[in-house]
């Protein structure tokens, strides 16, 4: 997905932005690699619009610098030709058609008129490109608007919560969408309220809560505050089975009826083996032994402290 | 996901983002949506207008008398007048476009393809004007075909409105009437950008055109100097001006408050974040 030579396609440092006496944005710098899908995540209000904003120009920053796609940050005109962007939803007029929106920014950025049928066939519009935009429903309408951040061919696309409002089956569609944007090499920056989502699609991720920066970097090398276990558990055995692991020099915690397995640096598939093996072996027929991940959403969390993230 | 990465280095971006803003406004407003119905209001207008206008003239006097209709240039003189009445509903409707645009993000994701924003808001308003030159058209040959038609039954000799002198009144009062609603348009611009709001930009809006101009204005002499609504209306209604006041004092003030407006629109356009 990523790893590229390629100087990043945003990097930028220091990026504050104050209304009046209220911080929204505090000091955050921010690395996006060429071709990476990144994410960018935190609580409600962490400021991640305010941060795409700025990188689009629309809002202006009250301090830092960087470079987007090779250009000063302070002259957003000399590279939002190539960004494309879907930011605080899908912003059409209602009264035409989608093709007709697309078709209106097509004159506007002076892009190529051709691109709108394989736009619309790519989010899933070509059979109702020509209803109104009004008519559409919330899925279809950020669709729409993620089709409108591909007009030109950008090299940078940021997608802020394109799952908003929409049914899992079309969080499913977007996910696909996103890894399809991806394939051409594009980098891609998204934001979403569903961490689950964003764990499938995405290879780097930059976490932000209360307008200051807690992570950015590979996603597997995202902190995790707690150890990986093995959960395990036998019918009316618990004790036994728990007396077994740590005899057997495992580092195991029991939990209720349930016994926790420390993975520490061992493959937990071999770990799992072993373990049934092992009560296998002593008579204990187990009736759980699962692998207890830790989920993006739980290192998030663990990571902002509390609340959600979103 | 993919091996392929592109390059970060740009090509043509300038090319890209130029232009462009005219024509996509141009083309919104050419939806029939936009233009059957701005047509219709335009024509009912103009024939009702100038119907009253005609109807209720007097022999003589100020204003649309049946002397002034029947001289050279009478044919426009009644859809000129009635184009003052028109200011409320242009300054609604420019409140409502540009408010509209920041209320419903369509500027925001606008900027987004065309990032110089004063081209953006330039091209817009120039399409718009254009709009405002084709309903102003629209006005006048309606206007002067119903007072044709009506005109003889009321007295009002018709024959010299045809002569040269005549389309070259019809130019000038195309030009005053352009020029009025340009005023407005400006004023409903500032007023929508200021607010971002539509219903918020036409209380504001109609507050001034209605109550402060028509009431507080028309009752001061200051207010006939210096109110912006009821300058423009001397220049479409020349009689209603209640005040004396030479022509290089109307259009030198009204100048001037287009420079204040054009200032004010162009620090909200390229100083304002776009938050919505």
């Amino acid at each position: 997905m990523s790893t590229s030579t390629l100087p990043d396609a945003v990097a930028v440092t220091g990026l504050t932005k104050r209304y009046g006496r209220r911080t929204v944005v505090d000091d955050v710098s921010v690395r996006i690699p060429s071709g990476s899908v990144t994410g960018l995540i935190g609580p409600n209000g962490a400021g991640k619009t305010t941060v795409m904003s700025m990188l689009l120009g629309l809002v202006r920053p009250t301090s830092g610098e960087g470079q987007v796609l090779g250009h000063d940050l302070a002259r957003p005109k000399a590279y939002v030709g190539r960004v494309g962007a879907l930011i605080e939803g899908p912003a059409f007029h209602p009264s035409m058609s989608g093709r007709a929106n697309l078709r209106n920014l097509v004159r506007l950025g002076r892009h190529d008129p051709e691109q709108i049928a394989p736009l619309l066939h790519l989010v899933g519009l070509a059979d109702r490109g020509d209803d109104l935009y009004g008519a559409y429903s919330l899925g279809m309408k950020q669709r729409l608007g993620i089709a409108a951040a591909l007009l030109g061919d950008p090299d940078l696309v940021i997608l802020d919560e394109p799952t908003n409002g929409v049914d899992p089956q079309g969080m499913r569609d977007i996910r696909h969408l996103v890894r399809r944007i991806a394939e051409g090499g594009r980098t891609v920056l998204v934001s979403s309220h569903l961490l689950a989502e964003l764990e499938h699609v995405c290879d780097h991720l930059v976490v932000i809560d209360r307008g200051g920066l807690r992570y950015q970097g590979p996603m597997d090398e995202l902190p995790t505050g707690r150890r990986e276990v093995i959960r395990v558990a036998a019918d009316g055995a618990a004790t036994d089975l728990h007396d077994l692991l740590v005899r057997d020099g495992l580092e195991a915690t029991a939990r209720g009826t349930v016994t926790e397995v420390e993975i520490g640096e061992a493959d937990p598939v071999r770990l799992a083996a072993r373990i049934n093996s092992t009560a296998h072996a002593a008579g204990i027929t187990l009736t759980e032994l699962h692998h207890q991940r830790q989920t993006l959403e739980d290192r998030v969390l663990e990571l902002v402290g509390n609340g959600s993230a979103s | 996901m993919t091996t392929a990465t592109r390059p970060a280095e740009t090509t043509g971006t300038d090319r890209r983002l130029r232009g462009g803003a005219f024509l996509a406004e141009w083309t919104r407003l050419g939806q029939r949506r936009v233009w059957l119905p701005a047509i219709a209001t335009t024509v009912l207008y103009a024939a009702v207008v100038t119907f009253a206008l005609i109807a209720t003239a007097q022999d003589r006097g100020p204003g649309v008398t049946i002397s002034a209709l029947s001289q050279s240039g009478g044919g426009t003189l009644a859809p000129s007048s009635a184009a003052r009445f028109a200011s409320v509903l242009l300054l609604a409707v420019f409140v409502g476009l540009s408010a509209g645009a920041f209320s419903k993000g369509t500027w925001r994701a606008a900027l987004l393809h065309h990032p110089g924003r004063f081209g953006l808001a330039v091209g817009t308003f120039l399409a718009r004007i254009a709009g405002l030159a084709v309903i102003v058209a629209l006005l006048f040959v309606v206007g002067w075909a119903t007072a044709a038609v009506v005109g003889p039954s009321q007295g009002v000799d018709t024959s010299a409105w045809t002569d040269a002198a005549s389309w070259q009144s019809a130019a000038e009062d195309f030009l005053r009437v352009l020029g009025f609603g340009v005023g407005w348009a400006l004023l409903g611009t500032a007023v929508g950008m200021a607010t971002r709001s539509v219903p918020v930009g036409l209380a504001v809006a109609v507050l001034w055109a209605g109550p402060i101009e028509n009431v507080l204005g028309d009752s001061f002499a200051f207010g006939q100097r210096w109110f912006p609504g009821l300058l423009l209306r001397y220049v479409v209604a020349p009689d209603s001006l209640g005040i004396s006041l030479s022509n290089a004092e109307l259009y030198g003030t009204l100048a001037a408050y287009g420079v204040v407006l054009l200032g004010v629109i162009a620090f909200l356009v390229g100083r304002r974040d776009v938050t919505s």
